[in-house]
């Protein structure tokens, strides 16, 4: 618990340097609050952007992430950055968030919810939402929230929902 | 003009095509998510033993608490000891709880052994083809929506802020029920937690 909180404390002061563990090291996770979510979002304009919103303790979450990481693989190099957000309890993050982060050899920024209220969080990463997992947000180019999955999606449905973001971002 | 008249087809075939590829939902504006302050009209389902049970049937409670539950949701689990606490809490007071399981996958067997298992207090409804569900607009396991005697609804959400309960801060089922029953205003009418999105048919 103290050894997960210490590892969410360090890596709440890391945010920009969220994402891929380099081989065989530590993974990093940083704890996002509402504002760390929209830098993150921010940071990646330019690019079709799809967050993932998931749990480890939600057994869609755990069944749809590799679609997720296959999708990544195939679309970063067209311009499409995916990060997450794991929405597990802090004390989760040693024990079961980074070790499923890990088998799942994910490449792209991954996160925790810093601790604070559910409600603010959700509605602030979109007022529609209504915290039910997993949740996929898909940003234009622009950093403009489209869309929303609620409940599983997959790689071709994801692949139709950023080609004509991507088509109409190139025009 | 048959070149504009084609090219016009095309681009409507073009957006009816991506309108039907976008996922979901357009996301970023608030949709009403529950019906405050308005009637919910009338719920009746059968419960795990077969036996129909409705909302008309509490007309003299002081309210009704109904809460989306699930048998596998881990996050409606944590919230398993807590809801019975509540339960035998407010049905002392005239509040009667009832718990809607809209889940396709979770039959009535299921429910049944799992209410035991958990020691409910209160009974478990079977919302077949979500129904339910889909008139209260619920998302996700658990939540709540809390009705006063006449039926309107005072309160939509979560039962309260932490799924570890020594880390609550904030009490809001607990909180609209001690304000219902002292006839003020609930403050805080809707608050959302993350949980497990309902399985529907």
């Amino acid at each position: 618990m103290k050894r997960a909180f210490l590892i969410l404390a360090a890596a709440a002061v890391t945010v920009a340097a969220a994402g891929t563990a380099p081989p065989g090291g530590a993974i990093e996770v940083p704890a996002v609050d509402p504002g760390g979510y929209a830098r993150a979002i921010g940071a990646l304009k330019g690019r079709v952007v799809v967050a993932n919103m998931w749990a480890t303790w939600c057994e869609p979450c755990r069944e749809e992430f590799p679609e997720l990481v296959a999708f990544e693989k195939e679309m970063r190099p067209k311009g499409v950055a995916l990060l997450t957000v794991s929405l597990d309890m802090a004390s989760a993050l040693a024990d079961q968030v980074i070790p499923f982060l890990k088998q799942q050899g994910v490449a792209f920024p991954c996160y925790i919810k810093a601790p604070g209220d559910d409600d603010v969080f959700i509605n602030a990463v979109d007022p529609a939402w209504k915290g039910a997992l997993p949740a996929t947000f898909i940003y234009a180019r622009d950093g403009r929230l489209v869309s929303r999955t609620d409940g599983p999606t997959d790689r071709k449905r994801l692949t139709a929902a950023v080609t004509p973001l991507l088509e109409s971002a190139s025009q | 003009m048959h070149s504009f008249r084609r090219a016009a087809t095309a681009l409507a075939i073009t957006a009816i095509a991506a309108l039907a590829l976008v996922p979901s939902f357009f996301a970023g504006e608030a949709e009403p998510t529950a019906m405050l302050g308005q009637s919910i009209g009338d719920i009746s389902l059968p419960d795990y033993t077969g036996k129909q049970v409705s909302l008309t049937d509490f007309k003299d409670s002081k309210g009704v608490v109904l809460i989306f539950v699930s048998t596998k949701c881990p996050v409606s689990n944590a919230y398993n000891d807590r809801m019975t606490a509540l339960a035998g809490e407010y049905q002392k007071k005239g509040i009667q709880f009832l718990g809607i399981n809209s889940n396709k996958a979770e039959l009535p067997e299921e429910m049944s052994k799992h209410a035991v298992d958990n020691k409910w207090n209160f009974p478990v409804l079977k919302d077949d083809g979500n129904k339910i569900a889909d008139k209260l607009k619920a998302s996700v396991t658990p939540e709540v929506f809390l009705v006063d005697g006449k039926g309107i609804l005072r309160y939509h959400g979560r039962i309260d802020d932490s799924q570890d309960p020594a880390a609550i801060k904030s009490q809001d089922l607990r909180n609209a029920l001690d304000a219902l029953l002292s006839g003020g205003e609930v403050s805080k009418k809707e608050a959302k937690a993350f949980g497990c999105s309902i399985k529907r048919a």
